[in-house]
Formats: C-alpha cells, sequence, structure tokens
C-alpha cells in the first residue's frame, strides 16, 4: 500500500537520502532505527509534504498513487498521518477547533459528512479516553505551553481522531514517562487494523516491546543498511550501530 | 481632493507628526492657537458650496439604518452625533443637530455648528463627566452619512474621584472624514475604559490626549480596522501608582492604512503602561506603530511596555514597527518587543499535514494571532467584534 523507492533527496544541495527503499503492506508496522542525523525526520517529513526538500531521484507511492507532487493536506486527506518528533506550538488557535477543522477536512476527503460541534467534541473526547489526556488541553492553545509528553499525547489523539490508513510516528516515545508510553502504545495498539499501517520511528526497543513491529530497518547516514524482524531490535539496543560496519 | 490631500500628509509622515504634514498643506487655513483646535478648522475648498439639511426624520431614519447595519444596538441613553444629510443650493436652510437623551447627572451636551466658519465643517462638542464614585456606560455614535465631508466632534472627558466610565465609540462615516479629538482626564482613583471601533469606508484623524491622575486607570482598544485609513495619535500622562492599558488591531488590506502614534509620559512614581499593537497587512495595505514610552526621574519604579507585532501577507504590505523607550532613571521596569514576519511556515505545514487545506491554514493562523488581543477585549463586545473580522477577507492574497 506504500512504497519508497530509490528515494534521494537534499536539503540546499546536502545529501540526505541516499536510496530509500522501503514497502509497507496494509496491517504491517515497521520500525525505523538509526543513529541522530542519519534521515529518520527528514524521510517522514518527505512523505508527509514538508517543503524545503528536493527530491531528486525516486518515489513514494500511496495505493498505487505517486503522491510526491501532492501537497501535504491531499496527503493527509489520503490518509497519511505524521507524528511529529518536534510538534509546533501555535498560539491563539484552539486546540478543540483545530481538531474538528482537521477531522471535518479529513471527513469530507472521505465522502462523509462533517460533525457538527456536538458530535465532534463527543467523538474527540471518546479518544482522549485512550490516551488518558487532560481534558483542559483540549481548550488552550494547540501545544503552546504543552509538556513535552502532553505534545506526543495530542499528537497520538490526533491519530485517533483523524484514522489514517498509514500513521508514521516519529519517536513519539521520547519525552514519555514510563506509564505514559504503555497508554500512548494502547492507543496505538486500539488502530491496527489489517488494513492500516505503521511507520514507527524509535531510538528504543522498550516501545517496540509494546507495539510489536513486522520488521526494524536500520538507517544510517541516508541509507537503509539492514532489515530484519523484532530480533534486531533487541540487537541494537544490546550493541549499538557498531557492528552494522563490519 | 482631500483623499489626495491625506494621502500626501501620510506619505509625508507616516509614523510621527502627521499634524505638522497637515498644517505645511491648509496653508491658507485660519490656525486657532491651540493645537487641537488645527484640524477642526482646516480649511477645506470641497465644502466651499451651499447646502441644504434634509429633515431631521430622515436622518433619524439614516441613524437606526446605519446602527442595524453594523449590527449595533442603541438605546435611550446613547449620546448620539449625527451630521446631517445636506443637499446643495439652500444655503439659508443650513442648521445641524447632535441630540443625546442624557443622564443629566453625567453629561453635558452641547452642539454648536458652523459656528462662524460658514464652509469649514460641521462641529460638535461632548462634555461626559462623571460624578465623584458614580459609574457610567455609555455609547458615543458619530455619523456622517456623505461622501467628501468632514465631521469635527470634541470629547471631553472627565471621570472625578472614584467614578468609572465604559464608553464605546462607534464612528460611522461612510466615506466622510471623521476628526475625533477626546480630551480624557481621570481623576484619583478612577477608572475609563474606551472602545473605539469605525466603520467600513470610513477614515478618521484622532488626536487624544489622556491625562490620569494618582491611582487612576485606563484602558483604550483601538479598533478601527475596517475604516479606509485611520490616523490616530494619543499623547498620555501617567500619574503615580496609575495604569494605562493601550491595544489595539490593524488590518490594513488593499488601498487601506492605519497608524498609531503613542506617547506615553510618565510623569510620577511606580505608573504603569502597556502598548499593544497587532497589525496585519495584505494587498497594498500600510499599518504603522510608532509608540514611545518616556520615564523621567521624576517616576521612579514605572513599568512601561511595549509590544508590536506584525504580520505581512503580501509582497505589496507596509509595515512600520518603532516601539521606544527613553528613560532617564534607573529604578524602571521597562520592556519593548517588535516583531514583524510573515505566517509561521512550520506551523502552517503542521496544520496543512492533518488535513486543513492551505486557505483555512492561513486563516487560521491569522485568526490566533488576532485573538491575543481580542481574548484581551472587555467581555461585552468580545463577540461583536470578532463578528466583525472576517478573516477569509484579510487572508485573501
Ligand atoms: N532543513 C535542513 N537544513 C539543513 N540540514 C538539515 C535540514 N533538515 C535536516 N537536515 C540534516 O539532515 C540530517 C538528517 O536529519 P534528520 O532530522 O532526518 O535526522 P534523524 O535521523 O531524524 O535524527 P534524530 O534521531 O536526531 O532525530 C541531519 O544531519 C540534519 O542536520
Ligand atoms: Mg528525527
Amino acid at each position: 500500500m506504500f512504497s519508497v523507492s530509490n528515494l534521494h533527496a537534499s536539503v540546499d544541495d546536502k545529501k540526505i537520502l541516499k536510496g530509500i527503499e522501503i514497502d509497507v503492506k496494509p496491517g504491517e508496522v515497521h520500525a525505523i532505527m538509526g543513529p541522530n542525523g542519519s534521515g529518520k525526520s527528514t524521510l517522514a517529513n518527505l512523505v508527509a509534504g514538508k517543503y524545503g526538500y528536493t527530491l531528486n531521484e525516486g518515489s513514494i507511492t500511496f495505493n498505487g498513487q505517486d503522491i510526491s507532487d501532492l501537497e501535504p493536506e491531499e496527503r493527509a486527506c489520503l490518509g497519511i498521518f505524521l507524528a511529529f518528533q518536534y510538534p509546533v506550538a501555535i498560539s491563539g488557535v484552539n486546540n478543540m477547533v483545530f481538531l474538528q477543522a482537521a477531522l471535518n477536512s479529513v471527513r469530507k476527503a472521505r465522502g462523509e459528512l462533517p460533525l457538527d460541534a456536538m458530535d465532534a467534541i463527543a467523538f474527540i473526547k471518546e479518544r482522549m479516553k485512550l490516551v488518558e489526556m487532560k481534558s483542559d488541553l483540549l481548550q488552550r492553545s494547540l501545544n503552546t505551553g504543552f509538556s513535552g509528553g502532553e505534545k506526543k499525547r495530542n499528537e497520538i489523539l490526533q491519530m485517533l481522531v483523524l484514522e489514517p490508513k498509514l500513521a508514521i510516528l516519529d519517536e513519539t516515545d521520547s519525552g514519555l514517562d514510563i506509564d505514559a508510553l504503555k497508554t500512548v502504545s494502547d492507543g496505538v495498539n486500539h488502530m491496527r487494523s489489517p488494513n492500516r499501517s505503521f511507520i514507527i520511528v524509535t531510538h528504543y526497543q522498550r516501545l517496540l516491546d509494546h507495539i510489536k513491529p513486522d520488521f526494524v530497518h536500520v538507517l544510517k547516514d541516508g541509507k537503509i543498511i539492514k532489515s530484519g524482524n523484532y530480533e534486531l531490535a533487541l540487537k541494537l539496543e544490546k550493541e549499538g550501530y557498531g557492528w552494522l560496519d563490519q | 481632493m482631500t483623499d489626495s490631500i491625506i494621502k500626501q500628509c501620510l506619505q509625508k509622515d507616516y509614523a510621527g507628526n502627521h499634524l505638522d504634514g497637515l498644517k505645511s498643506l491648509w496653508e491658507d487655513a485660519t490656525w486657532p492657537s491651540s493645537k487641537q483646535e488645527i484640524w477642526r478648522y482646516a480649511k477645506l475648498q470641497w465644502l466651499n458650496e451651499p447646502w441644504e439639511l434634509v429633515t431631521r426624520k430622515e436622518t433619524q431614519e439614516a441613524y437606526n439604518v446605519h446602527l442595524k447595519q453594523y449590527d449595533l444596538s442603541s438605546n435611550e441613553t446613547d449620546l448620539v452625533c449625527i451630521q446631517g444629510k445636506f443637499l446643495p443650493n439652500s444655503v439659508d436652510e443650513i442648521s445641524c443637530f447632535s441630540h443625546g437623551h442624557l443622564d443629566a447627572n453625567h453629561v453635558r451636551w452641547s452642539d454648536d455648528f458652523f459656528n462662524q466658519l460658514g464652509w469649514l465643517g460641521l462641529s460638535d462638542w461632548a462634555n461626559i463627566e462623571v460624578a465623584e464614585g458614580k459609574h457610567l456606560d455609555q455609547q458615543l455614535h458619530c455619523m456622517l452619512d456623505q461622501e467628501n465631508k468632514w465631521q469635527n466632534i470634541k470629547l471631553t472627558i472627565n471621570v472625578k474621584k472614584n467614578a468609572h466610565l465604559r464608553l464605546r465609540i462607534n464612528t460611522i462615516s461612510v466615506h466622510a472624514v471623521t476628526n475625533l479629538s477626546i480630551n480624557v482626564q481621570v481623576e484619583a482613583g478612577g477608572s475609563c475604559q474606551i472602545v473605539s471601533w469605525a466603520s467600513p469606508q470610513s477614515k478618521l484623524l484622532m488626536d487624544h490626549n489622556v491625562d490620569l491622575k494618582d491611582r487612576a486607570e485606563f484602558r483604550y482598544d483601538a479598533l478601527n480596522f475596517e475604516a479606509a485609513w485611520c490616523h490616530e495619535r494619543i499623547y498620555m500622562t501617567v500619574g503615580s501608582h496609575a495604569s494605562a492599558y493601550l491595544a489595539g488591531l490593524l488590518l490594513p488590506s488593499s488601498g487601506q492604512s492605519d497608524h498609531k502614534a503613542i506617547h506615553a509620559h510618565h510623569i510620577a512614581p511606580a505608573g504603569q503602561s502597556m502598548q499593544k499593537f497587532y497589525s496585519v497587512a495584505n494587498g497594498n495595505g500600510l499599518a504603522a506603530f510608532h509608540g514611545r514610552a518616556i520615564v523621567g526621574h521624576e517616576a521612579p519604579k514605572t513599568d512601561a511596555r511595549q509590544l508590536a507585532r506584525a504580520l505581512m501577507l503580501s509582497k505589496a504590505c507596509e509595515v512600520y514597527s518603532r516601539p521606544e523607550l527613553e528613560i532617564d532613571i534607573d529604578d524602571v521596569q521597562c520592556q519593548h518587543g517588535s516583531s514583524i514576519g510573515e505566517l509561521d511556515t512550520k506551523a502552517l505545514f503542521y496544520l496543512r499535514s492533518r488535513g486543513i487545506d492551505l486557505n483555512e491554514a492561513k486563516a487560521m493562523l491569522i485568526e490566533g494571532f488576532i485573538e491575543e488581543i481580542v481574548s484581551d477585549l472587555d467581555q461585552a463586545v468580545q463577540s461583536w467584534i470578532r463578528s466583525r473580522i472576517t478573516i477569509h477577507e484579510i487572508g485573501k492574497v
């Protein structure tokens, strides 16, 4: 359903991705691990449609369609979701209003009727329970003054609300306390289904204990240098990345 | 002709002393002695023609129609300053009225028409005096429904000791120029809150003087963002332990301009002043903020702040921001901040990545920016002001 092939991308003539290959089938969970600065977030942002990267070669395909020329909102409406490593705070934009606008945009794209305010609130509150998010965060400005963990929960809440077909979680686990990690993982597991796929970027195998991946890839210096299953994550946790170079 | 005069004035000196700009252009005017009077007596050629007043009744109807149009309500105690509808060629019939069904305890109302000035313009004077310990909630509607005409309104506000005034000033001067000058004095322990709004197409020249005595409180919200142009100057002295909060929203899009020149002079210890002005400029709109806080050596423990933020949505728009502090003494707290920028691309991407389309995302960001001023407003006007802001119009590129 989703594949990246021979993807080369750069920023200001600096080559960051150097031939990425990933193929994700419906229902699969892929984990991407790799050292800092290897290009994980770049890949995630590129899939979500962020400007500022030059796509030198290769393609990004989603359900048979090349999406590399689509606007970010078009990709979101197709069902692609990225939980950001560093979610932006936007003061003055009410979290609830934002969630509602996002929900109705995506519903519209799916050919569903928009939810009115009452129904939308009920729908969103239902999903908030899953991530045990404090309800006052709904009435605040989007991510403004949210703690690190609160921001991450808010990302997962958005995922639960938008019900994407492909969710990319970029280091959603960093910044979460042990209990929150469990809660958030439960939220993700709740979403797992035979026609929904996940790409989980993480540094720690702990998250993968909760969300068992089907595949684990190691991204280093813009290339996937090793792929395997959950065992690979365990080995990386124990031995680091050094052995991969030999 | 007015337009071109004003345009020249504005271009000449966007942020500073517009008075001088006007003065030099209207050289043949008979200048009165006091500075405040200058604008009101300015000689305008296009008024040099005979007039006729259409009956008072019609004008009152027009008044109600106008209020309705802007979703404003009026009640018996409002001050109303209507500059009637005039037709040429009946010089004898000239008369003007101002009326107010006034609370006699608080307000003295007088009107004066043309005076010896004949063709110079229409003038009204109002004095609002709030007696010691009293509260007054007042609306003032200033109306002139006539193209290329000019109304002069001088308002004197005197809030006595421990008295409180809340005043909403609505200027409805479609295509006409309104020259409004307010002199405010708030005595010890008194408070005064003024919200100023103007209808679309209105043109405003405003010059206010504010004098705050000990522990007086003053709040002024400049919300003339719908006006075709607005040129506003406030000169304020802040007494001991007095506090002043001046805020404004400038939303000029094509053909519009909005200027604020503010002078907050701290003349006694422990006063506070805040100037918070947010602008969103689009098209070839022009927004200018020139704020000044002056803290003399006689004003230790002053807390003076300025915050000017601006969003530029187009290439052709112009934004000038000049917050200035002049401090003669150490023992004070002063802050000024100024930022001018475009819409935050990271924030835009964030919203779009959730399915919200570009225009909607822009509108949300603009609204969020504006909300920092609006959410601070008096509850009584908040939702009404929101209804006056059409984000999609503002954000149109
Ligand atoms: N806009 C940019 N301008 C310049 N360099 C960039 C830009 N975006 C990414 N890079 C560089 O690209 C490389 C990959 O960054 P990326 O954020 O994708 O790494 P990452 O694998 O997500 O790292 P981490 O594990 O620390 O999150 C880094 O060296 C980074 O500095
Ligand atoms: Mg990263």
